[in-house]
């Protein structure tokens, strides 16, 4: 048991916690949903860089993605970008804001009862979700504005949607524990087995996916695209030698969004 | 105070007062909603006989953000920091779930408890063997404090 006083040399955790910090205060400032832009200013930030990056980048372009729409570094880009998208995808009609808000309610939430959470708390965290999803059937509200209002300049909805995102991600994946195991194996974490060798799944839910401010990687992508019933483009834009981005699909869908993944931050983009 | 905290401690202090504290813990002040005290004892442990007070203080971005816990050395109301590795003597207390193991799912109640049966399970009173060198420079906010965690079973 020390402190930071004591600490002299930083093992692997603390060298990721001590990154995961520094990027949590630097990205304070930024917006938590930033206004849409033009492709031109995603290549301007390689401008003395990476030509590889470039060169994806104006393939993107060449493919109709024209714009795109930062999310705020703070380990919960994921869960902001989704909701963002997802709002945005669903407000278009009325229907789909209905039938989104009628999935959560008779799929999400009772999955979050059965699996133990605690109801009367969980209401905090989903009710702004709940509301924003009534509100955009109004026909006189600008969308664009009211989610400006209610997702980037409001902090505590948006922070609330996020925890809520995360427990219905850990709810999804521990129900279906079966199809996530195996993934499980893979993760670069550390990974707490049990008695007969097996992937303790609660303990990695409470740790990378409840956990706020932990970044969420491919498995709960899934989890989350599969009980909002959505789907998700992954457009993955690395250093690696090639002359396109990779593209990754998680939930074949009609309804799908797409989101700018470059390791370790998660971005929206849109034809 | 954001709305949130505020619901959620308001709820929080009316379960306290309807259905009352845990065994063994009463609690002294909640006037201000963002500061709360605790009166706390440990039966049947090492601790017999001992009262101690515990602080909570909470920040808007409660339950998303843990609260800061501590036990209060005041001498003249006779409250001391319990001797325990896991405590120093300024109050600051090392446990997973006040920093890294914190749920917004968990409350106050829940940090009671749990700091109450790190006391009931405690063998012996010992502090902390950095406890000198932590005390004389600790942050007044134990949640400034970078926690490491090596040992569960205490």
């Amino acid at each position: 048991m020390t402190s930071e006083a004591q600490s002299t040399e930083l093992n692997d955790t603390e060298i990721l916690e001590l990154t995961e910090k520094i990027k949590e205060e630097e990205s304070r400032g930024s917006p938590l949903i930033g206004v849409l832009e033009e492709m031109p200013a995603l290549l301007k930030e390689y401008e003395n860089g990476n030509e590889i990056y470039k060169n994806k980048i104006n393939n993107l372009i060449t493919e109709g993605y024209n714009h795109f729409r930062r999310i705020r570094g703070d380990g919960n880009c994921f869960y902001r970008a989704i909701t963002y998208a997802f709002i945005e995808l669903v407000s278009k009609d009325s229907q789909a804001a209905t039938s989104a808000k009628e999935r959560l309610e008779n799929v999400g939430i009772p999955l979050l009862s059965e699996l133990g959470f605690d109801s009367d708390i969980m209401l905090d965290f989903y009710q702004p979700l709940l509301s924003i999803l009534d509100n955009v059937k109004d026909p006189s509200i600008s969308i664009g504005d009211y989610l400006k209002v209610t997702l980037n300049d409001d902090e505590e909805v948006s922070n609330s949607i996020v925890v809520f995102m995360r427990y219905l991600t850990s709810a999804t994946i521990r129900k279906n524990a079966d199809d996530f195991i195996p993934f499980l194996f893979a993760y670069e974490g550390d990974l707490q087995l049990d008695d007969e060798g097996m992937p303790d799944i609660k303990k990695f839910c409470e740790t990378y996916v409840e956990a706020f401010g932990k970044e969420a990687d491919h498995l709960q992508m899934t989890a989350l695209g599969r009980v909002l019933d959505l789907g998700l483009k992954v457009c993955y834009l690395d250093a690696s030698e090639r002359p396109t981005v990779d593209w990754h699909t998680l939930n074949e869908n009609s309804k799908t969004i797409t989101l700018l993944y470059r390791p370790g931050h998660v971005d929206l983009v849109y034809k | 105070m954001s709305q949130l905290s505020t619901k959620r401690l308001t709820k929080e202090l009316k379960d306290l007062k309807d259905k009352g504290c845990p065994a063994g813990i009463t609690l002294l002040e909640s006037d201000d909603l963002r500061k709360w005290t605790f009166e706390l004892e440990a039966y049947d442990s090492i601790y017999q006989g001992e009262k101690f007070a515990l602080m909570f203080r909470f920040s808007d971005q409660y339950p998303i953000d843990s609260p800061a816990v501590q036990f209060i050395v005041n001498n003249t109301k006779g409250y001391l920091s319990p001797v325990h590795p896991h405590i120093y003597s300024n109050g600051h207390i090392c446990a997973s779930i006040l920093s890294d193991g914190w749920s917004p799912v968990l409350n106050v109640a829940a940090v009671c408890l749990t700091i109450q049966s790190m006391l009931t399970s405690c063998k012996s009173k010992e502090r902390p063997p950095d406890n000198d060198g932590y005390v004389a420079r600790a942050p007044e906010n134990p949640k400034k404090t970078r926690w490491e965690f090596h040992d569960d079973s205490v």
